[in-house]
Order: C-alpha cells, then structure tokens, then sequence
C-alpha cells in the first residue's frame, strides 16, 4: 500500500517519533479485576444432558440385569458384568452430583 | 499471535469464562492497542489506560458476537475507536500534545527530542479521524481496507481523508527546517 518516498519517510518518521507506548506491567490485572463476576457455567445444560443420559442408560442395564438375564446359571461373565455395572453406576452418580454441584 | 492460537484463546473465552485465556489476549494485543489510542490521545496517558481498559471490558462483554469475519485486532481497534470517539463526544476534548510524555524516550536514541515534538505537532494538526487513519496506516502498518473495517467508513473515505493528511503532515514537518524531511 505504502507506495511512494513520502509514505516511506512518513511511516519512518511516525513509527519513530510519535507517541510510544508507555508499558504498564499491571495492565492486565487491572483490567481482569474490573471483569464482572463469572457467569454460571455455560456448559451447565450440556453436563446436566450427559449426565442425565448417562444415568438413565445405567437404570435400563439394571433393569435388563435384574428383571430380564437368565438367574438360573451364574457365570464368571455375570459377576464381571455386576460389579462393572455397580462401579460404573457409583461413578455416574457421584461425579453427576459433584459437577452439578459446582 | 499465530490464528489458531487466537481461535483457541477466544474458544476458551467463549464456551467457559477462561479468565485466564481472557488475559492472555490482553497481554498480546494491549501494547498495539495503547499505542494507537496514545497517539490518538495526544500522549495522554491516563486517558489512554482509561480507554484501553474499557476497550477491553467492552470486548470481553461481547465477545459472544465475535464472528471472525475480521481479525481479532481489527475488532479491538474498532472498539477502542468508537470509545475514543464517544469520549471527544462527551468531553468536546481538543487534544494538544502531551510534551511530558517525551521524557519516557531513552536519552541514547538516535533522534532528536525536537523531532519528536514536530511529529508529534505535526499529528495534532490532523483531524481525529485523520490523526486514527495516519496511525493505523504507516504506524500500525494496516491495508486501507482493514482500516475502514476499523472506523466503519468507506475505503473511498480513508483514501481522500488519507491523501489530505500526508499534504498537512508533510507541510507541518518540512515547514520546520531542522527536520531533515523532504
């Protein structure tokens, strides 16, 4: 854009000795501080989504476990199944309650 | 900052209140900015941290409306503009060079306390929309067209506003024969 001597010289000349910029080490922190107080969590309704589908999905594998798998023999598979069902259903209600809880 | 680099910043920003992420836009992007309103301001530097700040907060407020149709500087200089321009519509303040100012330059650097002065009048012979087009042009290096983008006004615009401030600068600063300008 700068395509003549003149636009040279001027931009030589003001880059040089027009007004510098005046560092100011607590710039930063003073605008921070002047930020309004944090909103709540945007991601409120996303986490409340995920962890309402995630709870939900637990109850169906429970219900499937007690109402609808075969009891009459109990293999090394089902006992897996159980406790991973149990750890991974504590798992979901705690960290829900925690992140809903924030 | 590289783009990417700033999308994620302003992401974070965004999606959830990184106060952190925040501030590190301030960082980068503060010298530039204080810079342009400290040679709007006439090298009033109170004024200029005012400004600068608010320029901020008032990015930070909308930064939902962010759209990345321009770049992220271009937005904070149209912002920091528009609150210079309501501030001289507030105050009716006519700013003249703050000579002060010049006793932050470095005594061993190779040019004249006087130079300075006579750019630095020579800039407040200018307009306020003339004194913000000559700065974001050969100080701030920006194409004319970012720079409509910035004051919101026609390239036509910047170009006849640009044109008539290289003829009053270029008159201002040869008219004094210790400058070296020709």
């Amino acid at each position: 854009m700068k395509h003549d001597s003149l636009d040279n010289e001027l931009a030589r000349k003001l880059k040089r000795d027009s007004f510098p910029e005046t560092p100011n080490p607590w710039f930063t922190r003073r605008v921070l501080n002047k930020l309004p107080d944090k909103q709540p969590h945007s991601l409120l309704w996303l986490k409340v989504t995920v962890y309402a589908t995630a709870f939900l999905g637990c109850l169906g594998m429970w219900t499937y476990a007690t109402l609808f798998a075969d009891h009459s023999v109990i293999t090394v598979a089902d006992v897996l199944f159980f406790f991973a069902l149990v750890a991974v259903t504590v798992a979901v209600l705690w960290q829900g309650v925690k992140a809903l809880s924030e | 900052m590289r783009k990417l680099d700033e999308i994620a910043l302003i992401s974070r920003c965004v999606l959830a209140d990184d106060r952190n992420a925040f501030g590190t836009l301030v960082e980068a992007y503060q010298p530039a900015l204080r810079r342009f309103l400290m040679n709007l301001t006439m090298g009033n530097a109170d004024l200029t941290d005012d400004l600068a700040q608010e320029t901020f907060i008032k990015a930070y407020l909308s930064i939902r409306s962010f759209r990345g149709l321009s770049s992220f500087s271009t937005w904070l200089f149209r912002i920091a503009y528009n609150e210079f321009y309501a501030h001289i519509r507030r105050t009716h303040d006519i700013a003249s060079p703050d000579i002060n100012t010049l006793a932050d330059a470095p005594l061993d650097s190779p040019h004249t306390i006087d130079a300075s002065i006579d750019t630095q009048a020579a800039l407040a012979a200018l307009s306020h929309t003339e004194r913000a087009i000559v700065t974001l042009f050969y100080i701030h290096d920006l194409p004319l067209k970012r720079i409509a983008s910035v004051m919101q006004l026609p390239q036509g615009t910047i170009k006849s506003h640009l044109h008539r401030a290289k003829q009053k600068m270029a008159a201002a600063l040869t008219d004094n024969p210790d400058n070296n300008f020709s």
